[in-house]
């Protein structure tokens, strides 16, 4: 894969893959040794959370083109990394949301949140969901309720660090 | 394990304070934990005491590959972190905040990987020589790969 021809973006966004869409590959050992490197890559790379996160849902039965299109991104990217910048700010912002029924074995849904502090991304999560939602609705306020608690945590975290003058909490989520 | 978002977020604030970050490797990390347990090894092959093959060693540190050595390692150092003045962090067993008056300083443990960022540059020194006497360390400086500051630094 090191002379290939680099993709734009890390993953279709036509839709999810099912369980058996696509050509079995030839090495599933590789497969998942290469899934389980990916996702130290995502330490320091939001963008690949999400490609990752649906890699690494198919370990069982590995399937070619996930994450093929994964690495064509990677090889256009591969400078990437995290920027922080210099910020006098404490503030806490929390950005939520979820696909309602994203994951078409299961009907499971997809969460997704981002929190920022004083303009800094600190934390990010894409993770299937446990549960079935029945409406988007619900799907979202899983989201929203881990979004907060993770926020609650760096709250905690920056108290202890003596950085906490004024607690400040803001958020969206993706209802509409 | 440490969060990775513990990290970012002493990052971010150090670099909002100005603050001179360093990693820190210390060496044969798990050669330095006291063990509690009682745990036997036989002779290794090449240092067997031909007067006495037929005895074993009982271990009073601990070794890699035991698995009693990562907490040993851990304990070690956390304890020795809090003569210096440390506090372990409630939210982050891997976070150690050293808070006396106008000083501050954060060290970030990644088993034998430390990030260490103090409000002032003789601080940070006074805590890597306390270090350097307990354990042998390895000082690499301001290196942190992948994550970019947007500013450059003014002093390290």
């Amino acid at each position: 894969m090191t002379g290939c021809k680099p993709s734009s973006t890390p993953v279709d966004t036509q839709g999810k893959l099912s369980e058996a869409e696509g050509n079995p590959v030839a090495n599933p050992t590789a497969y998942q040794s290469l899934a389980g490197a990916l996702q130290y890559l995502t330490f320091t790379r939001p963008d690949i959370t999400y490609p990752v996160q649906q890699v690494c849902l198919h370990m069982h039965d590995p399937r070619e083109p996930a994450l093929k299109r994964l690495l064509r991104y990677l090889q256009g990217t591969v400078d990437y990394g995290l920027l922080l910048h210099r910020s006098p700010s404490t503030e806490l912002v929390v950005y939520t949301d979820a696909d309602w029924a994203g994951c078409p074995d299961t009907q499971r849904s997809t969460s997704g949140y981002t929190v920022f502090l004083g303009g800094n991304l600190v934390s990010w999560s894409s993770t299937r969901q446990q549960v079935v939602s029945r409406s988007s609705a619900e799907a979202e306020y899983r989201v929203v309720a881990n979004g907060v608690a993770e926020a609650s945590w760096l709250r905690q975290l920056l108290a202890e660090l003596h950085m906490m003058d004024k607690s400040l909490l803001a958020g969206g989520c993706g209802l509409q | 394990m440490v969060k990775l978002a513990t990290v970012r977020t002493v990052l971010s604030l150090a670099l909002a304070r100005s603050w001179p970050v360093h990693h820190l490797d210390v060496k044969n990390a798990f050669l330095h934990g006291h063990l509690t347990e009682t745990v036997y090894c036989s002779q290794p092959a090449g240092f067997v005491d031909s007067s006495r093959p037929d005895m074993i060693y009982r271990l009073n540190k601990s070794l890699y590959g035991l698995k009693q050595a990562p907490r040993a390692w851990h304990s070690r150092i956390a304890a020795f972190l809090l003569t210096l003045g440390f506090v372990e962090a409630k939210s982050d067993m891997s976070l150690f905040i050293y808070h006396h008056g106008a000083e501050t300083a954060y060290l970030l443990l990644y088993v034998h990987d430390i990030v260490l960022t103090a409000s002032s540059l003789s601080l940070l020194r006074r805590i890597i020589s306390a270090l350097q006497q307990e354990f042998p360390l390895k000082d690499l400086g301001v290196h942190l790969s992948s994550i970019t500051f947007s500013e450059s630094r003014s002093h390290c």
